[in-house]
């Protein structure tokens, strides 16, 4: 596979078949791998190809296949036993289909898979919605299906979207540019990281064809213990997501601490990768347990081991997977926050206020994360944990209070330009408030004990996921568009679809929250007629909300192709991805780049290019 | 095996080698964390005691194993830092290893307990969760010991041996570990 420039020029005329090649092998290989294994395993055990052991096994050995058929045996295992590397990188559009150790390249490759993996977990919700807008089962066939299709959409909007947008695809593009540093710490590793995020998103979106998986995300014992292979196939896939994970967390703290550019010290770290930092401490110490968890889960169901079911505790999951659990709902909004500091300064032109602050809520937000999941158990633990956890959990909403102390305080007497990025940020930071305030409210064990597994729930989850993390995701989208694509979006529409995504978004959930207080349970497909109404209305805005995010994600990706090219620096910005070309080169910048002031100082006396 | 090869890797800067280090050891946190889930599980599910019929011999013979085999790798580590050859003995490493996991798979197999206990469903968790571990240190020893063999280290860039001791150090420490909480609490 040894090839020189000049035969790489000639291949990227031949096509489209050249750029996939890799692509194309890495799936023959997984299909091999996975079939192949699955096929021998219910061979010799005289099991059906849909149940537990073929489908472990071919999960397994497809996994070996793929990782390894998209280069990653040329790259990396050749390497490592003596063999000169000999993995062509590819150029242009065809080195995004391949294993690369590019960290832009593997950032746009973590943007692009959970930008569709968010799609097509929406299109799991919009049919929640559907079924939902009548009392009466009349879209899918029975509720075992409906079950199915939460689970499906659930698990991967939470451990493969939120979890992944911006910790995988802006924290591997920025990180480094944000340091200064020309790559990631270990690029290899970096560039496997991405290959095992795509068949955990598989496993999970394709179990409904091996029986799929009635637990919803949490995967609530012993329900799982009796469930059918699907079962498998979420724990495998949520395995393989962390694994991701964590390879990018210890990628991004050792980029952080051992590779930032001279002048850059700790206190003058850009926000946004303090952000980063913090979420992959969160990473590396909760990932590992959960990883664990799901092994016990599968030997339950395996090897006939009794962890969880009636046997063992089942409690005992709930407490590993909140364990995990909970530090991930700071894992997902940490990065936001990050983000909400690094745009609101900008359009604001002007410094950011108590960055100090903002860093010890961060550090305050990940200490206390670790000693608050008791909450998601209020009604199955003992009582003695219910105070204890309670306090904790109210707690947390002081450093999270720092938060929005340096989001107003940059606000405030700035000179507020109000482009998309900004409008989707300060949205994101109105919309977590209420997604705050009734957590709160779900943090007082009285109130809970009313309002557990009902609509109030999920409407305040999903305030405080959509509403400050995709919201901030998709303002940093838009903020980051001109540097990753070398061109700018179209305002007009930017402009349009973030207050179509904001009024969808508002009138969907707080419909929810009246749902919840009537009494609407969560997680069942058919309900009484007299909450008939208010699910009507939800599902309309549901809709509406689910066409908004067609809209905007479509903005960026037409202007991708058509926008006008964007210069280095179109928002006046000080951080140093601003501060190189549109998209940036290979090595980031021309030269290593020395810093001397701070990068939050906006203002008349000193003058930011571009700023106007 | 390639001519290519045969090239001794460049020098590592200090901060490089500083980088490394401190990386390795986010690794070991990980790792870490795991072992903690599954120890602490093992009193949460079967509080302390031990089924009569845990092969203690075997226990024994796992642990003086990986233990003796601290042996040869630090002394590889620190033939690599004087630039010697570091491969027979990186290898022998991986041997007692590879015994060790022999030895893992015959208690298994001969069982005297049920997997379905609440002993032995942490027991064989534990124990197969780290002889996973220990596969991946034979693995990783016996390439690392090709690649010296062959030549690619020196006094100054041998991280791949350091490496290699750090996990080692960690496999062989969680073992004693396991032992002492599966085999004598």
């Amino acid at each position: 596979m040894t090839e020189t420039s000049a035969t790489r020029a000639v291949e990227n005329e031949r096509g489209w078949f050249d750029a996939w090649a890799p692509m194309l092998r890495a799936a023959l290989w997984a299909g091999i791998g996975y079939f192949g294994a699955s096929w021998i395993v219910a061979m010799l055990t005289g099991m059906r190809i849909d149940t537990e052991w073929p489908v472990v096994a071919g999960y397994c050995f497809g996994t070996a296949g793929w990782i390894p058929g998209g280069g990653a045996y040329e790259a990396c295992v050749k390497p490592w036993f003596g063999y000169p590397g000999t993995w062509d990188e590819g150029a242009g559009i065809a080195a995004y289909y391949r294993f690369h150790t590019g960290h832009k390249m593997i950032g746009m490759q973590y943007v692009v898979t959970a930008t569709l993996t968010f799609l097509a977990a929406g299109l799991f919700a919009m049919a929640m919605r559907l079924e939902l807008a009548t009392p009466a089962l009349n879209v899918f066939g029975d509720a075992q299906q409906y079950n199915e299709a939460f689970g499906v959409h659930g698990s991967l909007m939470l451990f493969a979207v939120s979890v992944v947008a911006i910790v995988g695809g802006f924290g591997n593009y920025f990180v480094p540019i944000l340091v200064g540093a020309d790559d990631m710490t270990f690029p290899r590793l970096n560039g496997l990281s991405w290959w095992f995020l795509v068949p955990g998103v598989l496993a999970i979106l394709l179990s409904p064809l091996v029986g799929g998986f009635q637990t919803g995300w949490t995967g609530y014992e012993p329900l799982a213990s009796t469930d059918a292979a699907g079962q498998d196939l979420y724990y495998l896939g949520v395995f393989s997501l962390g694994l991701s994970s964590l390879f990018t967390a210890i990628n991004i703290i050792a980029t952080t601490l051992y590779m930032r550019a001279p002048g850059i010290s700790m206190r003058k770290l850009p926000v946004f990768v303090w952000a980063m930092l913090v979420t992959s401490v969160l990473n590396l110490l909760w990932v590992p347990v959960i990883g664990t968890g799901m092994m016990f889960g599968l030997a339950d169901r395996l090897i006939g081991t009794h962890f969880f079911d009636a046997q063992g505790i089942p409690v005992l999951w709930q407490d590993l997977f909140w364990l995990f659990g909970h530090p991930e709902v700071y894992i997902i909004m940490l990065p936001a926050w990050g983000l909400w500091l690094e745009i609101i300064p900008v359009f604001s032109q002007k410094r950011l206020f108590a960055y100090g602050w903002a860093v010890a809520g961060m550090l305050g937000v990940m200490f206390l994360s670790s000693y608050v999941w008791t909450h998601h158990m209020f009604t199955t633990t003992s009582d003695a944990r219910l105070v204890p956890f309670m306090t904790t959990t109210e707690l947390i909403s002081i450093p999270t209070g720092f938060m929005y102390i340096a989001a107003l305080g940059t606000l405030w007497q700035g000179r507020v330009r109000l482009r998309t990025p900004m409008i989707f940020a300060l949205m994101s930071v109105f919309n977590f408030l209420i997604g705050g305030f009734t957590g709160v409210f779900l943090s007082g064990v009285p109130a809970d004990f009313q309002l557990h597994n009902t609509y109030f729930v999920v409407a305040h989850f999903h305030y405080t996921i959509i509403g400050g993390m995709v919201f901030a995701w998709l303002a940093g989208m838009y903020y980051w568009f001109p540097k990753y694509s070398g061109r700018m979006y179209n305002e007009l529409i930017g402009k349009v679809s973030a207050w179509w995504v904001f009024l969808g978004f508002n009138l969907t959930f707080l419909g929810m929250f009246v749902a919840g207080f009537d009494g609407m349970n969560r997680r069942i497909a058919e309900y009484l007629p007299y909450l008939g109404g208010i699910n009507m209305w939800v599902s309309i805005w549901a809709f509406v909300l689910g066409l908004g995010f067609a809209f905007a994600l479509l903005n960026l990706f037409f202007s991708s192709f058509s926008g006008e090219k964007a210069g280095e620096n179109p928002w006046g910005g000080k951080t140093l991805e601003w501060q190189t070309a549109s998209p940036p080169p290979h090595g980031n910048f021309a030269e290593e780049p020395v810093v001397e002031g701070d990068f939050y100082t906006y203002g008349p006396d000193k003058a930011a290019g571009g700023a106007g | 095996m390639t001519a290519q090869s045969a090239h001794a890797a460049p020098a590592l800067s200090d901060r490089q080698r500083r980088m490394y280090r401190g990386s390795f050891f986010l690794f070991i946190i990980a790792e870490t964390m795991i072992f903690v889930t599954l120890f602490s599980t093992r009193f949460l599910m079967a509080y302390s005691g031990h089924p009569d019929t845990v092969n203690q011999m075997n226990g024994i013979i796992v642990t003086a194993l990986l233990v003796v085999s601290l042996w040869p790798m630090f002394s590889a580590l620190s033939r690599a830092r004087k630039g010697e050859n570091a491969g027979n003995r990186l290898w022998l490493t991986a041997l007692l290893g590879a015994i060790a996991i022999a030895f893992v798979v015959y208690d298994w197999a001969t069982l005297g307990f049920s997997v379905g206990s609440r002993y032995g469903e942490t027991y064989v968790l534990s124990t197969a969760y780290h002889a996973v571990h220990i596969a991946l240190g034979v693995v990783g020893l016996a390439a690392v010991g090709s690649l010296a063999r062959q030549g690619n280290y020196s006094a100054e860039n041998h991280w791949p041996v350091e490496a290699g001791a750090i996990f080692w150090g960690f496999v062989v420490l969680t073992w004693v570990l396991l032992y002492v909480i599966f085999f004598q609490m």
